[in-house]
């Protein structure tokens, strides 16, 4: 399957009206973007149908599309990635044995990674994981581990918020990447509006302070 | 640096990476979707099972219910009519039309058979100086040897009715000679004859024992009292108050 990512459809609309008719020229670039597109959308509405009615193959091709977006939502709650890959597939699960209660309407990322959302927070509350305390118990997960020179600067960032406190980082996570509210969030964990807000403040300075140096250090040696 | 700067920021990050799982990851899943595929469709059989069941048991009941219904369902007799078996076979209705003066007899006896054979006879009587003797036999002949016991009863039974029938008209034609036999008197006469039968089949002489059905025939045919004898019984009850009550306030 021939996985397309249009990151920006470049359309030069010109109205004209000529004979009480309008005009609109698109570029043959962007019309061959848009083409893809929606062959793109109805190849995956294609295969959500075949899904739904448990074609094996289908499955597969839904699975091989989303998985890795899907692991890479789940280890960013789950440290462990061997674990992150259980409840990726535990929600995968979730998605093709509810896949007759998707409604084509919405988006179907969009609704795979709320499930796979919410099996990494379930996952980190039955092992216990989550805790909420007000301040931090280590002082050591503060000071930045500037051992690890990574390259990558997603895997930099992953480690140090690895780092953070599991209820620091689940409720920063859900605020500032996944956009779910402080009452939605108070809700999916089970603490109050003030504790989500509270968290999320905390976490982000904490975040700043583990991230700040090193993009000074990363400017200075450029 | 601003909340929101730093929080797009991480956000695009982490959104650009992918995360390839290991190569068994698809295997893993594929057989557990198998095995959960399989228990629902299991589920679904037993479902399918116990449906047809609740479904045999429904219907059933309600046969069942209908039948009943059928059964519960009560016999009316009507005056001197008795017809209790479940299938009356009229096989030969004969007419016998005798002179008589002022006469109106409309009676029916029918008698109940153990065997689905059965006997019905009509006695009439009819107005304008004529007698109407209609006498239904049904006579189904046993096709079985071992049946000439059942035959032998039911010729009996025959005759005898028969003879009954024929002592009326004739106790109805003594009457008739000297003076003018009215209503009453040949409705008693009747009355009477299906009484007699009536015993004699409720004390059976050959089997000595009681039929239950003759006696509940025989008690219905008591409660079932006429208007005119009701009327009658009023009458007297009530002649018999005053009288009572005279004689107390004439002492």
């Amino acid at each position: 399957m021939v996985r397309v990512i249009v990151r920006k459809i470049d359309f030069f609309i010109t109205p004209g009206n000529l004979f009480n008719f309008t005009f609109v020229y698109v570029s043959r670039k962007s019309l061959v973007n848009l083409v893809k597109v929606i062959q793109l959308h109805t190849n995956q509405k294609r295969l959500i149908k075949k899904a739904q009615k448990k074609d094996r193959k289908a499955q597969q091709s839904l699975y091989e599309t989303y998985a890795p977006k899907m692991l890479s939502v789940c280890r960013m709650y789950i440290k462990d990635l061997q674990f992150a890959e259980d409840v990726m597939l535990k929600g995968f699960m979730k998605v093709f044995t509810h896949l007759s209660s998707y409604k084509a309407e919405g988006n179907f990322e969009g609704w795979v990674r709320r499930i796979m959302v919410r099996e990494a927070i379930d996952f980190l509350r039955s092992h216990k994981k989550i805790q909420f305390s007000e301040t931090l118990e280590n002082d050591a997960v503060l000071t930045t581990d500037n051992s690890f020179q990574s390259n990558d600067a997603v895997e930099f960032l992953q480690q140090k918020i690895d780092e953070l406190p599991e209820g620091y980082k689940a409720v920063f996570m859900l605020y500032a990447v996944e956009g779910y509210k402080h009452q939605e969030i108070a809700k999916m964990l089970s603490i109050t509006v003030g504790t989500s807000k509270s968290q999320l403040s905390k976490a982000r300075k904490a975040l700043q302070q583990k991230v700040e140096p090193q993009r000074k250090e990363n400017h200075a040696g450029r | 640096m601003p909340v929101d700067n730093f929080d797009d920021k991480i956000k695009n990050q982490l959104e650009k990476r992918e995360i390839n799982p290991s190569a068994r990851a698809w295997d893993q899943l594929s057989a557990q979707l198998e095995v959960k595929e399989e228990k629902s469709t299991k589920k679904y059989w037993w479902l399918g099972i116990a449906a047809s069941f609740l479904g045999g048991i429904l219907l059933t009941t309600l046969l069942t219910h209908n039948n009943s219904s059928l059964v519960r369902n009560p016999i009316v007799v009507k005056d001197t009519l008795l017809n209790t078996q479940k299938t009356q076979i009229v096989v030969k209705d004969t007419e016998v039309i005798e002179d008589t003066k002022n006469i109106e007899l409309d009676t029916k006896l029918s008698v109940e058979l153990k065997s689905p054979e059965q006997l019905v006879e009509n006695v009439g009587v009819r107005e304008n100086k004529e007698v109407r003797k209609n006498i239904a036999i049904a006579k189904v002949a046993a096709s079985s040897k071992d049946n000439h016991t059942e035959e032998n009863q039911e010729l009996f039974v025959y005759q005898k009715i028969d003879n009954k029938a024929q002592a009326v008209v004739d106790q109805v034609k003594e009457l008739s000679v000297n003076r003018e036999v009215t209503e009453e008197e040949i409705d008693e006469l009747i009355r009477k004859a299906q009484l007699e039968i009536r015993t004699q089949e409720i004390f059976s002489d050959n089997k000595n024992k009681v039929s239950a059905q003759a006696l509940l025939q025989n008690v219905e045919q008591e409660l079932d009292q006429s208007f005119r004898e009701r009327i009658f019984n009023a009458i007297e009850n009530g002649f018999g108050q005053v009288k009572s009550t005279i004689t107390f306030l004439g002492r």
